[in-house]
Parts: C-alpha cells; structure tokens; sequence
C-alpha cells in the first residue's frame, strides 16, 4: 500500500508576499508505525523549462525516530518559517520558477516517496512577448 | 484563515521505486530512466572494485621496491617504477573520492544536500555578500555597478563586453597566426629552394593558414578603425539596483567621428538557460521584455564633441528581478545600438540589477490563472 503524505499550508492564496511566514502542517498515514526510518521537510524553489534544473532550498528539517517521543513519525507536525525575498515565482519562455513544500520520507527497507505542495511567491504576472 | 490541504492520493513515489530492470536507458540532461538505486550500487561497486585493485597493485609494486626478497618470480617490473606509481595512486585516489562520496551521500536527498552546501556558504567567512543584497537570495551582487560614480547622474555602467577587449583578442590571434602561417612560408621556401619542388601537402598547409591570416589582420584593422571612428559608449543610471514600479534616469554619452543613422538604446529582459544535450552543453538566450528608452536618428558625431542625451524609464511594477542560478539567469540590461552611414551597426550592453518590489500585495487575478504570452509593457 502507498503512503500518503498530507500537506496543509496556511493564507497562501493566492499567493505569498516575500516575507510572509509560511505555516504548514504535515502528515504520513497509510504506513506502519516502525516502517519509517526518517521523514524530511523542506521549503525550497526549483526551476523548469529548457535549461537543467536549479534548486535552492529555503527551509529544510529532518526527523528520525529519535527525534519524537513515541518514536512514530507519522503524527501531525508543523512548522513556520518566513519567506525570502527572492527568488519570486515566475514563469517565463525558457524558464519558469517554482516554489513548493516537499514532504519526504525514507522507509526502513530503502524505499523512499516523496509529495510537494506548490504555492506562489509574489505576485508576478509580467509574461514574454512571443 | 485559509488553509489548503494536498494529499498524494496513489501519489507519486519517487523515481526509486521503478518496477523494471532496464537495459538500455536514455539520459536527458541529469535526469535517467533508469533505476536510481541500480545507478547507485553499481557506482559504488565499480569504484570499491577500482580502489582495491589498484591500491592493491601499487602497495604490492612499492612493496617489492623495498623488499626485493619477497618479489615472487612472476613478478615483472620494468624502469618506470615511478611512472606505475603515478598512474596507479592517481587511479586510487581518483576511485577513493568517488567511493567517499558515494558513502557520503547515500540515502541524502537532493534538499538535504542542498540544506547543508547552504549552511556551509552562510559559515564560509570568504564569501562575500554586498551588503545590498544579502536579502536577497539568486540576485546577483552589484558590486561592480555601483563602484563607479557617474559625471551626470549618480552611477557609470560598466560595458558587458568592451569594444577594446575584443580589438585586443583581434590583435593577438592575428599576430599568432601570423607567426605560424610565417614559419610553414619560410620552410616551404627552404623547400622549394633545396629541392626545386614543393609538396602538395605543405601548399595545402600554408594556403588556408595564409588566407586565415589575412582575415585576422583585416579583423584587426577593422575593430581598430571602428572603435576610433565610434568611439567609447557611457551610460549613467540615476540609481542602482534598480526597483520595480519606479521611474530612473539614464544618460547616454557617444564619443566618436562618424554620421549616425539611427542611436537607439533599450532596456532588455533576457533568459538564459544552459543545458546538455549528450556531452555538449549549450546555452540559450531569449529577450523576454523590451523597452525602448530613447532613439535619436540622422546626426553628427564630431570629433571631441560627443553625443549626450538624459531620457527617463520606467520599470512596471510586474517586472521579474535578476536572477542567477547555475543554469538559468534572468538578466536586465542596457543595450545601445548604433547604426551608422560607412560603418557597420554596433551593440553595447550595460548589465543592470532589478530586485524585487517589496510588500508585494496578494491580487485575486494573480497566479496559475494568468495565460502565457502578452506581454505587457507599451514601448
């Protein structure tokens, strides 16, 4: 059975304003409770289009285990962090950037999945013109 | 408050989980079909195996070097000792790195990576950050913008690429390919002299080199005469990095001895990605936004007395700032073009920095909504 990863984000529509604190709640259902080994957070922008792929990440957290009390993974966790001022989300002709939430998590036995929410920073509209 | 949920219903497991064993593979860019985890061991397993079988060789080669006795009779060694040695510690140290690597970065996604390359930046005490744009992330530094004050206005631009940089490289590949064309002439001409003959091999040498020559110096002359007939470009901003939804002033200054056609100048948006295709890596630019900030047409540029104008732009609010990643830029820039009576055009870029607009207000009409193309500036 597939894992599912729950992402919740807070006031980010239609989009963020740089600086603006991202509130996001997150959670893994659907695994057993010792099945994960670490789950990992992330806030971070990405690029797509013709070129190879650019990425920064803004916000990173990393769980194991040992980090909760019960050692299940799976529970609701939230977390803040106020956005940067740049880069804003864009879409371009050669280029476009993206922000999102990315929730991944690591099973025991090597397997891996992954989930991202995507979410817009500023307001840009400006578009080519061909 | 509003709250938006998403859940990866029979969602998307990452790429590790491809069910087959593939055997043949395509390769775009960075991204494979193939099985990471398969890549992953095999990596791992070809570079252990490399480590051990040279490290083995050279400490069994140094090894008898030193202890003759313990040299077992098939044992064969020739004079380059110290050559075996080389080739054998480079492919050890070589597949070592690939291995500690390999370790280092196994089961660690691409954030955490990234998270940590981050971190180790913000710690490193050479980087230098402008004071100007440490909050601002992918901007590039305008460092070299604003270090030289202006005559008119309060900042010179430097030049992207200089009419005297490119008259120095003239000049240096038409005195190497003189020399060289020089040379094959005269041992053609011993040639000729000793034996009567010359080779058609040798003619067919020196023939394109001669003709190249030839075309490197007229080069030359010709990027000397242009930049003494047109002369220097200087552009003036009234204030830098530059901010959307505000007005600048720019001059413009246009030294030379040459009848102009038309002088225009243009604010530009332009996107450049790079990317592989195979082994080669290509770069693609495209001018995503145009403004034209002044163009002035028929006149005379006297020696001494050299053109001057101030216009003013404005930069809307929706503009794209800078942005500079390893493979894909957003640049803005100043480019002047002249084209003139007895002289071929001439373009000149000057960079500028955009940085975001700040308290950014969120509009219902923004977003994944908005349609592509249309651009929307009037020039």
């Amino acid at each position: 059975m597939e894992p599912l990863i729950s992402i919740q984000l807070f006031d980010h529509l239609p989009a963020y304003r740089p600086g603006q604190i991202l509130k996001c709640d997150y959670q893994i259902d659907a695994v057993e409770a010792g099945s994960l080994q670490a789950v990992e957070a992330s806030v971070l922008w990405y690029t797509e289009g013709k070129g190879d792929q650019d990425m920064g990440v803004h916000y990173f957290e990393r769980r194991v285990a040992a980090d909760v009390e019960d050692g299940d993974l799976r529970v609701l966790r939230s977390f803040r962090t106020p956005l940067p001022n740049s880069p804003l989300s864009y879409a371009g002709q050669l280029l476009y950037i993206h922000w999102c939430v990315r929730v991944r998590i690591f099973f025991r036995q090597g397997k891996e999945a992954c989930f991202d929410h995507p979410f817009r920073l500023g307001n840009l509209t400006l578009r080519g013109r061909r | 408050m509003v709250a938006h949920v998403s859940r990866n219903w029979g969602g998307p497991w990452s790429a590790v989980l491809a069910s087959k064993l593939r055997l043949w593979q395509k390769k775009r860019g960075n991204r494979r079909t193939g099985s990471p985890i398969v890549a992953r061991v095999g990596e791992t397993v070809f570079f252990a195996a490399l480590f051990l079988l040279s490290a083995t060789i050279l400490v069994a080669a140094i090894t008898f070097r030193l202890l003759p006795s313990l040299k077992p009779r098939t044992w064969t060694q020739g004079q380059s000792f110290w050559l075996l040695v080389f080739a054998l510690g480079s492919l050890a140290i070589l597949s070592a790195t690939r291995l500690i690597y390999r370790l280092l970065v196994h089961r660690t996604s691409a954030e955490r990576r990234k998270a940590l390359a981050r971190r180790a930046s913000e710690l490193d005490p050479r980087a230098d950050r402008g004071p100007a744009l440490r909050d601002y992330p992918t901007i590039p530094q305008n460092a070299n913008l604003v270090n030289s004050p202006g005559i008119t206005l309060a900042y010179r631009l430097p030049i992207a690429s200089s009419p005297i940089v490119r008259t120095w490289i003239s000049a240096v590949a038409a005195m190497i390919l003189s020399g060289l064309t020089a040379v094959v002439a005269v041992v053609v001409y011993q040639q000729f002299q000793q034996e009567g003959s010359i080779s058609w091999l040798m003619l067919l040498l020196v023939l394109p080199m001669l003709v190249a020559t030839i075309w490197c110096v007229k080069d030359f002359f010709y990027c000397l005469v242009l930049f003494n007939s047109v002369g220097p470009t200087q552009v003036e901003v009234s204030d830098l990095p530059l901010i959307p939804g505000q007005r600048y002033a720019v001059f413009l200054s246009q030294a030379g001895q040459v009848n102009v056609v038309a002088l225009t100048m243009k604010l530009v948006c332009q996107e450049e990605v790079t990317y592989r295709e195979g082994t080669d890596v290509r770069t693609e630019r495209r001018e995503v936004a145009e403004r034209t900030v002044l163009e002035c047409r028929d006149f005379t540029i006297k020696a001494g007395i050299p053109f001057e104008y101030q216009a003013e732009f404005f930069l809307p609010d929706e503009a794209m700032h800078s942005f500079k990643a390893p493979n894909n830029a957003i640049r803005w820039q100043l480019v002047v073009t002249g084209k003139y009576r007895k002289w071929p055009p001439t373009q000149r870029v000057f960079p500028l920095i955009v940085i975001p607009l700040m308290g950014q207000v969120n509009t219902p009409d923004s977003g994944e909504s908005a349609g592509k193309g249309g651009f929307t500036w009037n020039p």
